[in-house]
């Protein structure tokens, strides 16, 4: 089964006090396909099905259509350069904290489309990622997974890849940190340095969704949003 | 006590807004309930949509450029007051409010209230510059156009068949038939408006409207989207309340007299016996058409794709002849041989 790997930190841009609020017990997810051939979004949908209403409600998990509402952006598909500052305004439109998880090779890679010149960088490497779905597509299940661990990042709650760190690092005394992976669902994660296992906000990622911002700007020269004061 | 003071006196210690955001969250479950049951889909949980609000307080309310944050505020904020405002206007037991403003409920400045919130969600759609909120706000606008006339012609006839605009908890005495024909017209034309009035905004995608991509609340988020989805809830209490009080209670003089005779045998009390009669006569009205509402949302999401239909249903008149007939029974009732 596909697994979710490499959970950082969701995007904070200053608003930590909110990220600790364990009032976000429900979260909504939507998604954005860049390209590929949609098996990605089949199976982003699937979860729309009733065999999954059930652990959705569960766990307080409702897919809206708008970013504006959502707390977890799904993205999958190659990012060509066309469809790469329509997902910046996007992710632009998501109010803060919002975590970002990749579906699916494409996404993560490029895949099949590795190399062509229509690319741009993948998603993974241009956007501020917080958590890589490899397979070609990732069942529901494992996309249901993904957002699970979305949302323990959002709550700012101990992962479970945080937790299977710490487990392999009372193993492992040589290391400090380590790479460890996980038996529950099979989830493997990859600990990035410099993350606490608290979910507090990290400073370290190289490109935020803040740095992709001045570019969208840049290159439209139209999009921003206003944001209301005081209510961060 | 002067009018003003004692109104807001009457606001501070008036327990009325509990009540009525319990009272939104209970009637929204069960028209969410039965929409749910229609639909084979799962009921949704008790508290899901008390957390639903709670989380949409806890993001961050963000707009889009060129929309003034004052035109947000302003329809967010009316959104929220017109719904309560109306519910403390109704002359419910234990109500100082409309008493302390001298009124015992009146069916026109209700009738005003309830437009708030569908107007405000109609600005808010064309005040953002989206397709997606313009194409929702026009789609409501046009289904507000159809309900508003509906609605007016409503409540006329039954202040004229009641002679009176004030709304009475219960009336001295049973409705001559003439009269009970024409609330009851009444009624059925204010029933057809209540899913416009009442209409709550899909926002997950299982609850989305096929056709459209978007809604008017689209582009809001946060505390903004929680005053909508709240006020949105308190219309459905408001709307509920006075179609029961207005309309539905008056047709029902003798059996809440029964049961309230029934009663008194077991309390040996007459005037605690007759407010328990009139206060579940109430509860179960309100009850009865908040899951009547969501049977119309299960029974009419099954219906086909507007590629499939004409844009102008069959029964898309009803409504507006139902009013007429209401007003023409009205007339006859009261001046009528």
């Amino acid at each position: 089964m596909s697994q979710p790997s490499q959970p950082s930190q969701p995007s904070q841009q200053g608003r930590a006090a909110r990220t600790e609020s364990h009032s976000r017990s429900i979260v909504w997810f939507t998604h954005i396909d860049t390209s590929g051939c949609g098996a990605c979004t089949q199976s982003v949908f699937g979860l729309l099905a009733p065999h999954y209403a059930g652990r959705l409600r569960a766990e307080g998990i409702s897919m809206t259509r708008s970013p504006r509402h959502a707390d977890i952006i799904l993205i999958s598909g190659a990012l060509t350069r066309a469809a790469r500052i329509p997902a910046l305004r996007v992710l632009l439109a998501a109010p803060e904290p919002h975590a970002l998880v990749a579906i699916g090779d494409c996404a993560i890679n490029g895949c099949v489309f590795q190399g062509s010149p229509l690319l741009a960088q993948s998603v993974a490497e241009t956007l501020d990622v917080n958590i890589e779905l490899p397979g070609c597509p990732p069942t529901p299940e494992a996309i249901l997974a993904a957002i699970i661990e979305a949302k323990r990042l959002l709550l700012g709650e101990a992962s479970v890849a945080d937790e299977a760190t710490a487990n392999a690092a009372d193993e492992d005394t040589d290391e400090d940190t380590g790479e460890a992976e996980d038996s529950e669902e099979g989830v493997a994660a990859d600990e990035e340095d410099g993350e606490e296992e608290s979910g507090e906000p990290s400073d370290e990622d190289d490109e935020t969704p803040a740095d992709d911002e001045g570019d969208v700007a840049d290159e439209t020269g139209d999009e921003h949003d206003n944001e209301k004061g005081g209510q961060v | 006590m002067n009018v003003i003071p004692g109104f807001i006196v009457a606001v501070l210690i008036y327990p009325g807004a509990l009540v009525a955001f319990i009272a939104a969250w209970a009637l929204g479950w069960v028209r969410g309930a039965t929409r749910s049951a229609l639909r084979g889909v799962q009921t949704p949980a008790p508290l899901g949509e008390l957390r639903g609000w709670r989380a949409m307080f806890d993001r961050e309310s963000v707009i889009s450029l060129g929309v003034h944050p004052i035109a947000v505020s302003l329809a967010t904020t009316l959104a929220l007051v017109c719904p309560l405002l109306a519910l403390f206007l109704l002359p419910v037991p234990g109500n100082p409010l409309a008493a302390s403003l001298g009124l015992t409920g009146d069916l026109a400045a209700e009738g005003a209230l309830l437009l708030g919130l569908p107007l405000a969600r109609v600005f808010l759609g064309w005040a953002i510059p989206s397709p997606f909120t313009r194409i929702a706000a026009d789609r409501s606008a046009r289904l507000l156009a159809g309900a508003i006339l509906p609605m007016v012609f409503a409540l006329t006839a039954a202040a004229e068949a009641l002679k009176t605009l004030g709304i009475a908890f219960l009336p001295a005495r049973q409705l001559a038939l003439s009269t009970a024909i024409a609330v009851a017209l009444a009624a059925v034309a204010f029933a057809c408006a209540l899913p416009v009035l009442a209409h709550i905004t899909p926002l997950h995608e299982g609850d989305a409207d096929p056709e459209t991509l978007g809604s008017e609340l689209s582009e809001i988020s946060g505390r903004d989207l929680a005053f909508f989805r709240v006020g949105e809830a308190l219309q459905l209490v408001a709307c509920a309340t006075l179609l029961t009080l207005a309309f539905l209670m008056p047709l029902a003089v003798g059996p809440i007299g029964n049961l309230a005779i029934s009663l008194t045998g077991l309390l040996k009390r007459a005037d605690l016996a007759a407010g328990i009669a009139q206060g579940l006569a109430l509860l179960i009205g309100v009850l009865v058409i908040a899951a009547g509402l969501g049977i119309w949302e299960g029974v009419n999401t099954q219906r086909r794709a507007s590629g499939e239909r004409p844009p102008l249903t069959w029964w898309f008149g009803i409504p507006l002849l139902l009013g007429m007939a209401a007003l023409v029974a009205a007339a006859i009732a009261t001046r009528g041989g």
